[in-house]
């Protein structure tokens, strides 16, 4: 018994494991050229599953908190918005009226395609969404939220699916700028869902709270996508520039539906 | 041998439907996972001779490859190796009996 036990485990790299590793690592080979039909295939076979999971997920979150309390909230927030919705007709339809003769439609700046969240990457800030080259995706098309917050971009493209890199990922850097203190800065993901910002020029002020818009520099991204808000802003003597962290101003817990915008011919790397 | 491939099977199909939970319904518990510590403590408690905690390390590699942008292969054969040397160490160096059940070298 111990013999056999010797044979195993004196070396961790015998004769055997040598071949099956080198075969392991050919027939991987050879599968990459497939990679992304395999891909493709086995998101299609769980995807029903996945995106009922990420719908409950997201429902659930609410649950966690008091609900008495959420429905007190609730109460007084329709009845703010009942009063409002009066107005908010009168608005539409003369709002109506002027985009008409102006023809400002929303979606002229870009052509849309609007997609589904399938699950979160277990590389942290990716997710899966449920459309892909066959729809019309490429890789770095910008990803939105319907009220035009960034959320990322996409970085891996199969027939029926997409991978997106978040705004938060580590890999990712955004030329911004605030418009309250008409300065330009550089945002970088932090990983985690956390991102912060810097070179944000030091004769300038930086208030907390203040909106961190995408700028037309860096072209990755189309101008005037929210990116988030002005955090902690640290401004040490010993260095050139301020920083702050950002604080995103999205849960991606609760997003279910994105946009990926078309326009790649202006907006890839 | 066919209990062998249907204890693989069923190792596999429990860590794709695990990591799919994981992903798509619990993906803020993002400082453990689940499928992850599931595979270490198979490799840990489970004889060196065995070979389940090696095949459970290659299958949650390779799901990891499928759901994240890696190639295939790339996480499959790291947690392989990974595996690999734990049972090693654990067989050469830790001299625990309940968790290795080998006599003492």
């Amino acid at each position: 018994m111990l013999l056999v036990y010797n044979q195993n485990m004196d070396a961790i790299f015998t004769k055997k494991r040598i071949i099956v590793l080198v075969l392991l690592v050919i027939f991987f080979w050879i599968l990459s050229f497939f990679n992304s039909g395999i891909k493709n295939f086995f998101y299609s076979q769980s995807e029903k599953l996945q995106a009922s999971l990420w719908q409950n997920g997201s429902n659930s979150s609410f649950s966690m908190q008091n609900q008495e309390e959420l429905n007190k909230k609730l109460i007084e927030e329709n009845q703010k918005l009942l009063s409002q919705l009066g107005d908010l007709e009168n608005i539409q339809n003369e709002n109506k009226f002027l985009r008409e003769a102006l023809d400002l439609q929303l979606n002229k700046d870009f052509e849309l395609i609007l997609g589904r969240v399938m699950g979160k990457d277990i590389a942290k800030d990716f997710i899966l969404l449920n459309i892909g080259s066959k729809d019309g995706v490429k890789q770095g098309f910008p990803v939105v939220l319907s009220n035009k917050i960034l959320l990322g971009k996409v970085i891996d493209v199969y027939p029926d699916y997409s991978r997106v890199m978040l705004i938060t990922d580590k890999k990712s850097k955004i030329d911004v700028e605030i418009p309250d203190s008409k300065g330009f800065a550089l945002v970088k993901g932090d990983g985690g869902l956390k991102m912060s910002m810097d070179m944000f020029p030091k004769d300038k002020e930086l208030n907390e709270g203040s909106l961190v818009l995408t700028s037309a520099l860096g072209g990755n991204y189309p101008e005037g996508m929210v990116v988030g808000k002005i955090k902690n802003v640290k401004n040490f003597d010993n260095e050139a520039f301020k920083k702050s962290d950002i604080e995103l101003v999205f849960n991606l817990n609760e997003i279910n539906n994105v946009f990926v915008i078309k326009n790649a011919e202006i907006y890839n790397d | 041998m066919i209990e062998k491939i249907i204890k693989s099977l069923i190792m596999f199909f429990f860590l794709y439907y695990l990591l799919i939970l994981e992903m798509s319904y619990l993906p803020f518990f993002t400082f453990v996972s689940f499928a992850i510590l599931l595979v270490l403590l198979v490799n840990l408690f489970e004889e060196p001779r065995e070979k389940l905690g090696l095949f459970s390390a290659f299958f949650l590699g390779l799901i990891v490859d499928i759901f994240s942008s890696n190639y295939l292969g790339v996480a499959a054969i790291g947690f392989l190796l990974f595996a690999l040397v734990l049972k090693f160490i654990l067989f050469k160096y830790v001299r625990i009996p309940s968790i290795s059940g080998m006599p003492k070298i």
